[in-house]
């Protein structure tokens, strides 16, 4: 036997090895959001949101209690929960195409109005689970199965940037990040300074977590880190956009 | 599913956009409340008066429509019926909605509002879906909530059992009135408010003699399928009257299939009826 690495308290060891794709960014995400969880000790209060996308398949990965919602629609879910019962502490994990496309109202109308949740958003450049078709953040130039020519910005637009959107409709008590797996360390830190500001009841957290997809935007390993770790942040600017009560943070580059 | 009871009330598109969740609660047997009062349709068109939401209330959403639909008659059955709403949601865990019409939104009329208990009525007590007691894993096993199959079969199992457990709960949930159907020759099928002119022209044609009778499904989904079937068996003719264009009365046909009676209309989608009208209809019926 080889040594199994160690998983998060949090996670749930007997729906592992998980369904995501090899070399997906899912994983990576949540094992940073299982290992927040697990410093912060807020196991039995957590209650987790899944989207429709890859996302659902995180719906049994967790030993925390799960709801899969409709497409988009998983921030009102939690915020619903979260109203009911203030002492839970709600996370919605979603894709782009999700969060930025079918429920963009949803972030922005809970954003708007401080909604104590955490949105934790997988931002892949496509939907990646109905075979990669083109997404709000799909990058200019960049192929897909429905910009097969690359992404002409003069028709469908440029890439949204989305913890930008979020900071502008947010006041005080926010806390707005953008993190990558290509930095996990960084992606970590951001994730549990989300969660603790929903802790303190301050207001509405989120954090947008660059992920990979090398199935569909067929890379190899190295194709696929370079694209992550080079191309990504040139249009994503990673680092804090927004800390609660501090106004707008210092964005910092690549950590 | 954080364990409050919790409704919403809509109309028209509103009540388009609410199958989108409602379908979602009929497979993960959710307890749901939503209070519909029916605009005219398609879409937007009219706020008054219609009873054009019959079939998207009943079976809207993609899935099988294991829901129950009340359909009210006035301001004391919107309060009776809100009531029961949340027992029954709560109780058998399938959508559950209360079904007025524009013109029962606006009217008004006198009605008791009284304390449930007062009445022997015992509230279902909410009990929360997540964050229960405990740490998951180690005190209990998560709690985790999905409406996604890896397989065919998976939802074809899931789906049958659910249905198996609907059809159970019809005689329990089902609801009807009935008036004078004892050895009519001609009963007036209506729902909601329609009914109220319905019954007024069929007691007036009473007095005079008629051999006529008037029926009320009060739950339009799970229809009360033995009662609509015995009547069909028992009249000649029946005459759905209703404010749209033929939604109760596809409910209806489909209830009374293979009996030998005569189903015919009176429609008029999006605009009142009176017994008047109701009146002269019989009178050219019978």
């Amino acid at each position: 036997m080889y040594p199994q690495p160690v998983m998060p308290r949090s996670w749930r060891v007997e729906t592992k090895p998980h369904k995501f794709c090899p070399g997906c960014g899912h994983g990576l995400i949540l094992k940073c959001l299982g290992e927040a969880v697990d410093e912060l000790d807020i196991q039995e209060r957590v209650v987790f949101g899944c989207d429709i996308g890859c996302s659902l398949l995180a719906w049994d990965f967790f030993n925390l209690d799960t709801v899969q919602t409709h497409h988009g629609r998983t921030t009102p879910v939690m915020t619903g929960i979260k109203r009911a019962r203030p002492e839970l502490v709600c996370i919605a994990y979603m894709g782009d195409g999700g969060g930025y496309a079918i429920g963009v109202q949803h972030i922005v109308s809970s954003a708007a109005r401080n909604e104590k949740i955490t949105v934790v958003l997988a931002n892949n450049t496509q939907y990646a689970m109905t075979g990669g078709q083109m997404a709000p953040t799909t990058l200019p130039g960049q192929k897909t199965e429905t910009s097969p020519y690359g992404r002409d910005p003069e028709d469908t637009g440029y890439p949204l940037l989305g913890p930008e959107m979020v900071s502008a409709v947010t006041r005080e008590g926010a806390y707005v990040a953008r993190g990558s797996i290509a930095n996990l360390r960084q992606l970590k830190g951001f994730l549990k300074k989300a969660l603790e500001n929903q802790l303190a009841g301050k207001g509405f957290s989120f954090v947008e977590a660059l992920s990979a997809c090398p199935t569909n935007w067929r890379t190899d390993a190295a194709e696929t880190w370079n694209f992550i770790e080079k191309d990504l942040p040139r249009y994503f600017k990673l680092g804090e956009v927004k800390l609660p009560g501090a106004g707008r943070g210092e964005v910092r580059a690549n950590g | 599913m954080a364990g409050r009871k919790a409704f919403t009330a809509t109309a028209g598109p509103g009540n388009v956009l609410m199958q989108e969740p409602m379908s979602m609660a009929e497979m993960m047997r959710l307890p749901t409340v939503v209070v519909v009062q029916q605009r005219g349709g398609p879409s937007t068109a009219t706020v008054i008066y219609s009873q054009q939401e019959v079939t998207l209330t009943a079976t809207g959403g993609n899935g099988e429509g294991m829901r129950v639909v009340y359909s009210t008659a006035g301001h004391q059955d919107l309060f009776d019926y809100t009531i029961k709403a949340f027992n029954t949601a709560w109780k058998y865990r399938f959508p559950t909605f209360v079904l007025g019409d524009g013109y029962q939104a606006k009217m008004r009329e006198s009605l008791t509002i009284y304390d449930p208990a007062a009445r022997g009525i015992e509230l279902t007590e909410p009990e929360p879906f997540v964050g229960r007691e405990g740490v998951p894993s180690k005190d209990r096993l998560p709690s985790q909530h999905r409406n996604t199959f890896n397989l065919e079969e998976e939802l074809y199992e899931k789906v049958t059992g659910d249905a198996r457990e609907y059809e159970k709960i019809v005689p329990e949930v089902a609801e009807y009135q009935s008036y004078g159907i004892e050895g009519a020759h001609l009963a007036v099928v209506a729902h909601g408010v329609v009914f109220r002119a319905v019954r007024e022209a069929v007691e007036k044609l009473l007095e005079q003699g008629l051999k006529v009778g008037c029926f009320r499904p009060v739950t339009l989904r799970p229809l009360p399928v033995t009662q609509v079937r015995d009547l069909a068996s028992g009249v000649k003719k029946i005459l759905v009257v209703e404010s749209s264009y033929g939604q109760l009365a596809r409910l209806l046909k489909e209830a009374a299939s293979g009996t030998a009676v005569e189903i015919l209309t009176f429609l008029k989608p999006g605009i009142g009826i009176t017994a008047g009208e109701v009146e002269a209809k019989i009178k050219e019926l019978i």
